[in-house]
């Protein structure tokens, strides 16, 4: 029997290191920079006092985020944002949601049916058609220009806000692309860990069988043995700094929490109704980091640049399909769980389609007007805010700015909007560029 | 005992995971290095040709070194005097061992072999250290780390620099000059007027590099050469400089004539919109193709091109000062030394380079040596390196002036100079002990302790590993250009059709194949830094350790995290030494007793031999568990701190 269990053990073992071997190094866990980040980044005292300058009014409950972005530009007429009767509209059509009055496009059935949950922006709009200075400008509320970079939502709340969980990476990308601004001109600690397959999860976390000291103490002892004159002779904090990181690898290495990143701890009924794409399986690793109490979460899907032949080849479907699967899972085992008050879950995209079909059967880019959603973490659902006009080509109703939309965010977070924080070359900087939370959505 | 079972000891019970490539364990797999191509395979193939790029190295003249000595000597004087006035007791000198593995690091890029640094501390000649150093100057370790440096300055990107231009062949003429050892004011001279496209004139991916960005570019090109932030006055008047915004605009005007990219209605490509042309064509030729993106990189990227048009900046329209109107056109002008004259007939970026990398310049040479200086040491005589102001005072200014003037005396020979500071006294003590910060008063009673750069820690790893790392070079630029270079008034679509079948045909994949297939191991490519695509992506080891992602300037990162500590514990690269096949399995193997072998373990990864405690240590180890001892002995020393930095 035993010896039974120990080849169970060794087999379960193994395929997680040949997880490790075929996605290769895709994270980077965060250093948790407290111990060694520059100062007040611990968010001590700085919080309650700038949380004003957010406007009075309700506040937001989030202490996590899970960012959906919606990569290549979400059309917003065949999502959220219909405008039945109009040429405009396509060929999709809207179907009824479990909020009357609230019409969401057909291939989004699940999340229809938690609209009550959802407050769904219909009046965004963003000043650059480019798909890069889109998703820029979209995480940052900054024009991206190349003298600095700025930082992306994740790493203003662990700047803020300091670390929340103490063991895991406080900030992940799930199947993010490379050019993420990331932590921008803060501390490289900040940067979002890269999971490029969620399927794989963490990785390098194993300890490879060679070493006949399995334990981390006897192997740091014998490195420690080796290095102690040199340590000795340089005392400085970068040397220092690896002792830290030393020792917090040790204890994500050991943590019971390093489960938070294995989807083999989800029963396969779990999994499959996630969807067992990236994205889905995103989302669940979201879920799964939400409960081990990660504070910022960000998924990609991509697939939504369309141009040519939106409605052929069931093009539009397959990837609202995705969304609406995962996305609507998502909300509602978190609902579930009572961890939806406490999670603030985003759909965010670069701009929106052009409302006139192009001589192609597709929708090219269009910043005039688009959608996304914001539920949970202190929102109220149920609703529509803001409004296109009758063919959805610019905001005309309560227009709200991609630095609104971030301040909103920020907002349900607790960050300061007003507070400047500075680069190294002195230059100030802040959260959501001046962008003004809409206070509307919390009450 | 036969080596098969040594091997099998030394690996414990290591998992036989994923092992890619023979690697490990098959009879025909040879060591890392084209070393195999001598031997016959089992089954006779056609031989696959590999594109290769002829490779001239610059060595140093062996004339100018009692001069450049000379300098140094000059140098040690200044240095000297600062340590009188400030009373600071310099360093004690690096013992050999300490100086082998620095100068290789900060030259070649990677830690010495222990066979490297054993002839380097047997040999007694008293000249040894110039000596070496100008054999690493002589080598090709210099351009490729070099070429590290300098693709995080200039954010040189393989894949893409613009909209589907190709970056490779601007980055492979950045090797070339350092290879050639350009001078530097040439180099620069050459990217700022470099016309035409990146595939005819590689040069011009410099400007490529901030296509669409005018304003932007120039505050990149002003930052990196010489030193200055103007940036901050792209909108308004600079905060913490004396740059006004017109002066910003003036600037700006000396390039903002220079266009980047032909409009597809452009009158050379025959009239119409020569992309929606073609591509209408295409639809003919190719059933498959949808309209879309498909060849955009034979019709798009070859409307990208430099060339000058003479264009006329103006002011923005909501300009606020009194010094000009709103939209007001500007004329160009310098903002410091000798005013550009721009010759009649010439563009106004001609006279701008001129300018710029004109030994007048206040700034010009000041920068580099200055930036080469801090590579060196660790930090600058001024710093920040790229934001020196009127008021910026050096640590040592006469220091500053006569590096600056050495500078130019060599002629911007940056291997002259380097060759001048290596040379120093102060360059060859001990690495400071205490910690030094920003801000802190620092004579240079040595060079700091570093943190090696993601590429060193990288380069290390394979020059411990495989047996000729310089061997391996990246597919050629040309075997792409040759394909993708089109001229866009005589395309057909047949004739795109045609090369973008060729670029995925299976000749170019298998000389891929065999180009990679000797350096791979557990999906990694094993070579240089420099020879890898660049940047890596985002998981990758190198951008683990800190190395750029090429979007902004200059933002590689010594420092530590989680990720490099998990990947230093458990990952793939510490694994694969202890692999049989790689070259410290093999050196180590090669010594008859326990002594000997940890040694060469010492000397591999510390470049030095163990203390009697750290041998006592050792030997306790591997007595304790048998060969997979010696496993341990070199899984601990990669992950102590002392192999991660720079004494």
């Amino acid at each position: 029997m035993l010896s039974q269990l120990k080849s169970l053990d060794f087999v379960s073992r193994r395929s997680l290191l040949e997880y490790a071997a075929k996605a290769m190094l895709g994270v980077t866990v965060l250093p948790g920079a407290m111990a060694f980040g520059d100062d007040k980044a611990a968010g001590k005292g700085s919080k309650k006092d700038d949380d004003k300058s957010s406007g009075s009014g309700p506040t937001g409950t989030a202490k996590h985020v899970i960012f959906l972005y919606m990569n290549g530009a979400m059309t917003h007429l065949d999502t959220f944002d219909l405008k039945p009767g109009r040429e405009t509209q396509g060929d999709t059509k809207g179907i009824s949601t479990s909020v009357s009055g609230m019409q969401f496009g057909e291939t989004l059935p699940e999340l229809a049916k938690l609209a009550k949950e959802m407050a769904v922006i219909r009046s965004l709009h963003t000043e650059t058609g480019d798909h890069e200075g889109g998703r820029y400008l979209l995480r940052t509320s900054y024009k991206e220009i190349a003298s600095i970079r700025h930082p992306g939502m994740g790493a203003w709340a662990l700047k803020v806000l300091g670390k929340q969980n103490r063991t895991l990476p406080d900030n992940v990308l799930i199947g993010g692309e490379a050019r993420h601004p990331g932590a921008g001109f803060l501390e490289p600690a900040f940067t979002p860990v890269p999971i490029g397959d969620p399927n794989s999860g963490l990785q390098n976390t194993v300890t490879p069988k060679y070493l006949t000291e399995s334990s981390f103490e006897k192997r740091m002892d014998l490195i420690d043995k080796f290095d102690a004159s040199f340590r000795k002779k340089y005392p400085q904090k970068q040397v220092e700094a690896y002792g830290e990181f030393y020792r917090q690898a040790n204890q994500l290495v050991h943590s019971e929490e390093l489960k938070a990143f294995d989807l083999g701890q989800e029963k396969a009924e779990v999994r499959d109704k996630y969807g067992r794409d990236q994205f889905g399986q995103g989302c669940l690793l979201a879920r799964r980091l939400v409960e081990y109490n990660v504070r910022f979460i960000e998924i990609g899907l991509g697939g939504w640049d369309m141009h040519t032949d939106i409605y052929e080849n069931a093009k539009l479907p397959r990837v609202a399909g995705t969304l609406d699967r995962a996305a609507s899972v998502l909300i509602s085992d978190l609902k579930e769980k009572g961890l939806l008050k406490n999670t603030l879950v985003v759909l965010g995209t670069e701009f929106g389609r052009s409302p006139r079909l192009n001589q192609n059967g597709g929708r090219d880019h269009h910043p005039g007007a688009f959608s996304g959603f914001l539920a949970g973490g202190g929102i109220k659902g149920g609703r529509f805010y803001g409004k296109s006009d009758k063919d959805g080509f610019s905001a005309e109703e309560d227009d709200v700015t991609v630095g609104d939309f971030n301040a909103t965010i920020a907002h349900a977070l607790g960050l300061p909007l007003s507070k400047e924080f500075f680069s190294k070359s002195g230059r100030p900087f802040k959260v959501a560029h001046d962008g003004k939370p809409i206070l509307s959505l919390f009450s | 005992m036969s080596i098969r079972r040594l091997s099998a000891l030394f690996l414990a019970t290591v998992f036989s995971l994923a092992c890619v490539s023979g690697f490990v364990g098959s009879e025909n797999s040879t060591a890392f290095g084209q070393g195999n191509k001598n031997k016959p395979p089992k089954k006779p193939e056609p031989p696959v040709h590999v594109p290769e790029r002829k490779i001239s190295l610059a060595p140093v003249n062996p004339n100018t070194r009692s001069h450049a000595l000379a300098s140094a000597a000059k140098v040690n004087d200044l240095i000297e005097a600062n340590y009188k006035k400030f009373k600071v007791t310099p360093n004690p000198m690096a013992s050999d061992e300490q100086f082998v593995r620095r100068v290789y690091l900060d030259l070649a890029g990677t830690i010495p072999t222990h066979k490297q640094v054993r002839q380097f501390c047997a040999n007694s000649d008293t000249e040894k250290r110039a000596k070496l150093i100008d054999v690493l100057l002589s080598q090709e370790g210099y351009s490729s780390n070099f070429y590290n440096y300098w693709a995080d300055i200039l954010r040189l990107k393989d894949n893409q620099i613009t909209n589907n231009v190709p970056g490779r062949p601007y980055c492979e003429w950045v090797k070339e000059c350092l290879e050639t050892n350009k001078p530097y004011d040439t180099f620069v001279y050459e990217m700022l007027t470099a016309e035409g496209k990146v595939w005819d004139n590689p040069a011009s991916g410099y400007i490529l590099r901030d296509s669409g960005m005018p304003l932007d570019a120039m505050n990149n090109t002003i930052r990196i050469f010489l030193g200055t932030q103007i940036g901050c006055a792209q909108c308004h008047n600079h905060p913490f400089d004396r740059w006004t915004q017109k002066e910003f605009y003036e600037m700006a005007a000396f390039t903002f004539g220079t266009a980047t990219r032909r409009g597809a209605g452009d009158k050379r490509f025959g009239g119409g919109n020569v992309v929606n042309k073609l591509r209408d064509e295409m639809k003919k030729v190719d059933d498959k193709f949808d309209g879309g993106g498909k060849y955009n990189k034979f019709l798009i990227s070859n409307l990208f091109e430099v060339y000058d048009n003479g264009a006329k900046l103006a002011l923005p329209h909501d300009y606020q000062y009194e010094d000009g109107k709103p939209k007001q056109q500007i004329a160009p002008k310098t903002i410091f030394g000798p005013p550009a004259k721009i010759e009649k007939g010439q563009a106004p970026r001609v006279a701008f380079a001129k300018w710029l990398t004109s030994p007048e310049n206040p700034r010009f040479a000041k920068t580099i040596s200055n930036r080469l200086w801090k590579r060196l040491f660790g930090v600058g005589q001024i710093e920040p390196v790229d934001d020196i102001k009127d008021d910026s005072k050096p640590e040592n200014p006469e220091l500053m002036d006569f590096l600056t003037a050495e500078m130019i005396r060599v002629k911007f020979d940056l291997k002259e100079y380097l060759r001048i500071v290596c040379n120093t006294k102060a360059y060859q003590r001990e690495a400071t002990t205490a910690e030094v910060t920003p801000g802190d008063e620092f004579h240079f009673p040595g060079p700091l302790l570093r943190r090696m750069t993601a590429e060193q820690v990288w380069d290390s790893f394979i020059t411990m590993a495989v047996t000729k790392p310089d061997e391996y070079q990246k597919e050629p630029a040309r075997v792409e250009a040759k394909l993708l270079n089109i001229d866009l008034s005589k395309a057909t679509a047949t004739m795109i059709y045609e090369h973008n079948k060729e670029l995925a045909s299976s000749d170019i994949k298998n000389s891929r194949e065999a180009r990679n297939k000797p350096y791979r191991y557990k999906g990694q490519l094993l070579v240089r830094a420099s020879e890898l695509p660049s940047p890596q992506p985002p998981g990758h080891f190198l951008r683990q350790f800190g190395q750029s992602d090429h979007e902004a300037i200059e933002v590689s990162s010594e420092d530590g995290s989680v990720p490099q500590v998990l990947q230093m514990f458990n990952g793939p690269i510490t694994h694969m030494l202890l692999e049989p096949e790689s070259m410290m399995y093999k050196n180590v193997i090669a010594e008859k007793t326990m002594d000997g072998r940890v040694d060469v373990i010492f000397q591999s990864v510390l470049s030095r031999r163990p203390t009697t405690t750290e041998r006592q240590v050792a030997n306790a180890e591997i007595k304790a568990h048998g060969d997979a001892g010696y496993g341990n002995v070199i899984w601990a020393l990669v992950n102590t701190r002392e192999f991660l930095f720079v004494q």
